[in-house]
This record gives structure tokens, sequence and C-alpha cells, in this order.
């Protein structure tokens, strides 16, 4: 066959990102001169299971001598995305670079709604009683909804023309993560800040969008996953651009000094602070915004959609690679 | 007329990637700044208190019964003077790192000129979010000043009112020396002190409100800076859109 791209590790890069000749914008490397891109970022089968296992644990897990720093293979994530700045991901618990949801596989998906779900449950013990009914409500509805369509995109693997499937339910996790957006807004328009409540929405609103465009590219729907993903995009500017460490700490302060009011934490006890929040939030709206340019590339070289998925779900070495197409 | 505006030299064109990192460059630049202004202004405030504390100590006896004059007259200009020169400094600096955003094809130019009392443009009265006519005012103006006086007298009390609120510990200061004259000077020199030293805690609370308080009607020097930070790059994110 022939290769249309390549995978490469992100370490022989580094130095050229050191030096200031390639430079990480969002997802991609691009020729700091030229501005021709280089690579695409991507996340493989096995560093969505890495991460998967940091699900629940704080950001700086990474940080500090644990048991789970000691895993070599988590050590080599974690000099591989330091290098990159986008450790921030793994804290929020959703791939570091974009698409990963049906390369990561149900189970570890299922863990991360599971673990929204209980946290939203814990955190409505802190609301207004009939309040709390109503918004949990609301959520759990949506989040089984989520939860529903993934089961469909698990289950269209072993059908023989599951295109027809794919498209419904990329079709279908447009209109839920419209009710996950809608919970993000509402929590930041709030003057408090709960900062576990609103990473555990953001991670479900990234988990639905990415398997929004996957579902597309599964079906080969190259079109149709790059209008999602400018949409995606341009929601994400919306959402995530007027959102800033010092707004964030006001509202932090108001949460801290009403009754009852504490510093909301990651569900290991330990908050992620201000500026780790806006810069993940940041590389995440910088990502999504890259994320066209890696389909028109794919749909460029006619590469197939769920071949390349495989392929990433297939990489058992590397945890991230640099996608380099043949031009 | 305050206007800003990102204009480009006729090449190379910006990519959509090259936007993207200015976009990025541009919303931390804000970001930092917002995060700046109050430090900035909590390292300068000890210097305008300690100016504003050393006029209170020249207060003559004469004066005291004429709090009112004395606040708008001696302390009023000053702070107003110490508020103008800060804000115009802070917004300089600022506008100086976003100078250093390195992409020399993208210049930003275009000046948020004269912000003053007197600007009620479109820009500074919808952009910045401030109510028209009270815009500027609320910010280095008597009167607006004097209505957050009254806002905050219930905690705090005002010292530049020129309404509502005449400098209302001065006053009760003054009529206890109008009570205490005829018991001599030793007592009147007492309760002068007090006198001035309530009027300083009083100056301090005022201070502390029209530089850090977090309302916004009428804005604090610090939300007026921080809004005019947001406006630059909402006006300066617009304006990359279409570059």
């Amino acid at each position: 066959m022939l290769e249309k791209y390549i995978f490469e590790v992100p370490l022989r890069l580094q130095p050229l990102v050191d030096a200031g000749v390639l430079q990480r914008v969002g997802a991609i490397i691009k020729d700091t001169s030229s501005g021709r891109i280089v690579a695409h970022m991507q996340q493989t089968g096995m560093g969505q299971q890495l991460v998967g296992s940091l699900i629940g644990s704080p950001f700086n897990v990474l940080n500090t001598a644990s048991s789970l720093v000691a895993n070599a293979q988590l050590a080599g994530l974690k000099r591989m995305v330091e290098g990159l700045q986008i450790l921030q991901y793994a804290n929020l618990g959703v791939g570091l670079v974009g698409m990963g949801v049906t390369v990561a596989g149900f189970a570890i998906v299922n863990k991360k709604l599971t673990r929204i779900e209980k946290t939203v449950e814990e955190l409505s013990q802190t609301m207004d009683r009939n309040f709390a009914q109503l918004y949990l409500n609301q959520l759990y509805r949506d989040l089984n909804g989520i939860r529903g369509v993934l089961e469909g995109i698990e289950a269209s693997k072993r059908l023989s023309d599951p295109k027809g499937v794919l498209i419904n339910a990329a079709s279908r996790l447009s209109e839920l993560r419209s009710g996950v957006r809608g919970h993000i807004e509402y929590q930041l328009q709030q003057n408090t800040f709960d900062e576990q409540l609103f990473t555990q929405l953001t991670s479900a609103l990234l988990l639905c969008d990415n398997a929004r465009l996957e579902s597309y590219i599964l079906a080969n729907e190259y079109d149709s996953a790059h209008f999602s993903a400018t949409a995606v995009a341009g929601s994400y500017a919306e959402l995530f651009d007027d959102v800033t460490p010092y707004d964030l700490g006001q509202k932090r302060r108001i949460s801290h000094r009403q009754p009852g009011g504490n510093i909301a934490a990651t569900p290991m006890g330990k908050p992620v602070g201000d500026q780790n929040i806006v810069t993940a939030l940041r590389d995440i709206t910088d990502a999504a915004a890259t994320q066209p340019f890696l389909i028109e590339a794919l749909d460029r070289k006619r590469i197939s959609g769920p071949e390349y998925m495989a392929s990433l779900r297939d990489e058992s070495t590397e945890p991230l690679v640099l996608v380099r197409f043949d031009e | 007329m305050s206007s800003t505006s990102v204009t480009t030299t006729s090449q190379p064109v910006l990519t959509d990637v090259d936007k993207l990192v200015l976009k990025r460059q541009i919303l931390d630049w804000r970001d930092t700044w917002l995060i700046k202004i109050p430090i900035e202004l909590r390292d300068r405030t000890p210097a305008i208190t300690a100016v504003i504390n050393a006029r209170i100590e020249t207060i003559s006896f004469t004066e005291t019964f004429k709090a009112k004059a004395f606040a708008e007259q001696q302390l009023g200009p000053v702070f107003d003077r110490w508020r103008n020169a800060q804000a115009h400094e802070i917004i300089a600096s600022a506008k100086k790192e976003l100078r250093t955003l390195d992409h020399p094809e993208l210049c930003f130019e275009g000046e948020f000129s004269d912000w003053s009392g007197e600007d009620t443009s479109a820009m500074n009265s919808v952009e910045l979010g401030f109510a028209t006519g009270t815009a500027g005012a609320a910010l280095f103006g008597i009167p607006a000043v004097a209505s957050m006086s009254v806002q905050s007298a219930g905690w705090g009390l005002g010292l530049l009112g020129a309404t509502v609120i005449s400098w209302p510990i001065a006053l009760s200061g003054a009529a206890v020396l109008g009570t205490m004259a005829v018991f001599g000077g030793s007592r009147i020199s007492k309760y002068k002190e007090k006198a001035v030293k309530k009027s300083k805690d009083a100056a301090s609370v005022f201070i502390r409100m029209a530089v850090f308080a977090p309302s916004s009607n009428p804005p604090s020097l610090c939300s007026a800076l921080q809004g005019h930070i947001r406006a630059m790059s909402l006006l300066l994110l617009e304006d990359l859109k279409h570059a």
C-alpha cells in the first residue's frame, strides 16, 4: 500500500520546536518561517489509555513523584506533553489532541461519563434542592443521551455498512452537545465558580464533539466533518475566549466567602488553579481551530477515514504521534 | 474620538494559522493585564494615601468648619491628578507590551486618545460598558465620586463628596471642636488630633473604594482600567478577523 501519511515521534521534532524552526499551534506543527503545516498532532490508542488511567486524577499528579509517574510509559508521556506544553489536557481528562473517543474505546469513554455523573451528583448536595433536582434531571438526560449514542457508535463497528448509523449518531451528538454547552454557559454566568463541575462539563462537551467528528470521519464524510470541526472551533472561541484567570479568581473568592463555600477541587481534592484551567481552555480552542486542517489533508489525500482511525487505534508504542502527509 | 484598529501592510497576507497565533497572544496579553492592573495599583496606592494624609495634617482650625471646601479644593484635585496619571501610565505600559507581539506584518495602530471624562464617544460609552455622560466623570470627576461616596456611606465614609456627603467625619469632628472651644487649647488640640485621625481613616477607606471597588457603576479605577483592556482586546480581535 502506498504510504500517504506517516506517524512520527514528537520528540524527534522537539529540537526544531525548541530552536524556533518549528512552532506548535493548536494541534499542528508549522514551519515558523514559511508557515507551512509540517505535521498534525494526534493521540493514539495508547495515549488514550494513559490519559484514561488519569481520569479523576488531578493535574499535578503528573508533577509530583507518585506511583503513577513511576510508570515508565506515563513518564514518557509526561516528557512528551511537557515539551509540547499540552499537559493541561490531561487535567481535563480529555483527549490530548482532538479526536480519540472511538480510538479510546467505549470502556474508557464510559468511565469518563460515569465520573462526570458522579461529580455532578456530589455537587448537587450543595445546591438548592428544587433547583438541583431540575438541573440534575436535565444533565443526566443529556449525559445518558451521549452514552447511548456512543454505544451505538461502538456497536456500528460490527455492521457491514455502518455509514447510516454513524451519520445519525453525529447528528444526534450535535443536538446533545447544545445541552452540555448550555450547562457550561450557565456555569460561566454564575458569580461563583465551581472548578470541579466546570471541568467535568467541559470534558463532556469535548467528548461529545470529538465523537461527532470521528463519526463523520469513520463514515468518510469529510465535508460534514470539516463543517462540524469549523463550527466546534467557533463554539469554543465563543464559550472560552472571555474566560480569564482574573475573573475565575474573583468568582472563586466569592464562592469561598459564601456560607459553606469552599474552593472546589478536582476529584482528588486539590484545585487545579485558574491559570492552568484557562491555559487548557485556550489549548483546547486552538486545537479545535486547527482540526479542520487535518480533515482537509485527509480528504485531499483521499485517505480512508476508517483506516486512518484504525491506525491510530492500533499504534501501541507511542501515546502521541505527529502525522505527516506525503505532499 | 478614540479609536483602535489593526492595519496590515500589503505583504504578506496573514494566514488563518497566523491569525490563530496572534489571537492567542492578544488573549494572553489581556489575561496578563487583568491580573497586573490590581497589582500595579496596590503598589501605587500607598503613595497617594500618604500625600492625602499629609494634606489632612495641614488642615487648620478654621478649615475644619469648612470641610467640604477643603476636600474639594485641597484633596480632590490631588487625588484626581494621581488617578489620571496612573490610568495613563498603566494603559501606556499595556499598549507598549501589545506592540511587541511577534508579528511585524501586523501593526497595532490607533490610540485610545484623550481618555478623559469629557470623552463620551460611542466607543467609550458603549464598548467600555460605561453609562454615557457619567462614563468619564465616574472615573475622573468629582460629582461621580460624590455619588460613590453616597453609595459607600454604609460602610466607608466618603471624603471627596461635594453634594450629599460632605466629609461627615470631619464635620462631626468640627462640631466636637465647637463644643470644646470653651474648655481651652489642650482639649481643642486633642480633639483636633482625633478628628484628623478619623479623617485619615475615612480617606483611606475612600481611596480603597475609588481605586479597587469591584462595583462597575460607577467603576473604580481598577475596574475602569480592566474594562479598557477588555475593550482593547475585543476591538483587536474583531479587527484581526478581517485582517
